[in-house]
């Protein structure tokens, strides 16, 4: 029974975040701006993000991952350093809906204030190479895109 | 959307002080990190927050080293988006993950306070609407 409960993908949960679900991921680069702040600020501690990738299309994911890395990295702006300085990307055991593949964004702690647009990031550091390098990111998102996306204050570390 | 899940979405967390099983327990993570996502009822998030100092006060006063491991790599937080019918998400991330050491939240209770185990177990169980457990391997870190 326990074993049950690792592969439990937590429909509630996830439908409890059906704000985001329907979300594009990781929005568009040059988009105008809008009056909602964005979900991909994080005011809190840390963020969370359950990406749902296409089985077929994970070594395109993890290639474009490969050039945020990159881009975060040749920045000059110190808002780039610091998310790079929290961002980990892990892909689950657990399987997708569809049998999409689930990777994990784990931004612990968060740049204050710095958005984490996957699009803005990539145009930042490959100008019109990002555009492409974006749609190959976006066209690797399975149905929904983006199972859930948690704005995470932080309630204690068990060790302190 | 995920039905196929949904089985095991309303799943109990682990009983408290299991006989041993050849099932092996889905708290001994087998990845690099692990995240928890526990939905908790409204009106329950006292009592999820008081077992969380709870599982604090085991793992910090066990004479076993690796729950002080375990407890280093332990975090726990509160998303500010709400949970169905108004329940609240909490998260545990755990990174790294201790190898090969039982994270059962009834178990490390179990060794802290063997004579409350079962009110305390029952409390955790009664406040959480489900439960999904994720095996995380790193695939990169950005800061490397």
């Amino acid at each position: 029974m326990v074993r049950s409960i690792a592969l439990g993908l937590a429909a509630g949960l996830l439908s409890a975040t059906a704000a985001f679900a329907q979300t594009p991921p990781a929005a568009a680069p040059a988009q105008p701006a809008a009056a909602a702040p964005s979900p991909f600020v994080f005011p809190g501690d840390a963020g969370v993000i359950l990406n749902f990738v296409k089985a077929d299309k994970t070594a395109d994911f993890e290639m474009v991952l490969g050039k945020v890395k990159e881009a975060l990295a040749k920045s000059d702006k110190p808002e780039r350093k610091a998310q790079a300085a929290g961002w980990k990307v892990f892909k689950a055991t657990e399987p997708g809906p569809g049998g999409a593949v689930i990777y994990v964004f784990v931004m612990d702690p968060v740049a204050k204030g710095a958005e984490y647009k996957v699009g803005d990031i990539l145009v930042e550091g490959f100008a019109a190479e990002g555009q492409t390098l974006y749609k190959t990111y976006s066209d690797a998102y399975g149905t929904p895109a983006i199972g859930a996306l948690l704005h995470l204050t932080k309630v204690v570390e068990l060790g302190k | 959307m995920l039905s196929a899940t949904s089985a095991f979405a309303q799943a109990a967390p682990a009983a408290p002080a299991p006989k041993a099983t050849l099932a092996k327990s889905a708290y001994m993570f087998t990845a690099d990190a692990a995240l928890t996502v526990n939905v908790v009822k409204a009106d329950r998030t006292a009592d999820f927050e008081k077992i969380v100092g709870k599982l604090q006060e085991a793992l910090q006063k066990s004479a076993r080293p690796e729950r002080a491991q375990q407890a280093a790599s332990w975090k726990v937080y509160k998303a500010s988006e709400p949970g169905p019918s108004g329940s609240s998400i909490y998260v545990f991330l755990i990174d790294p993950v201790v190898a090969d050491t039982d994270y059962t939240p009834s178990a490390i209770l179990a060794e802290g306070f063997p004579d409350d185990v079962r009110p305390l177990y029952k409390t955790l169980s009664d406040s959480l609407a489900s439960l999904s457990i994720f095996n995380l391997s790193l695939v990169s870190d950005f800061s490397k």
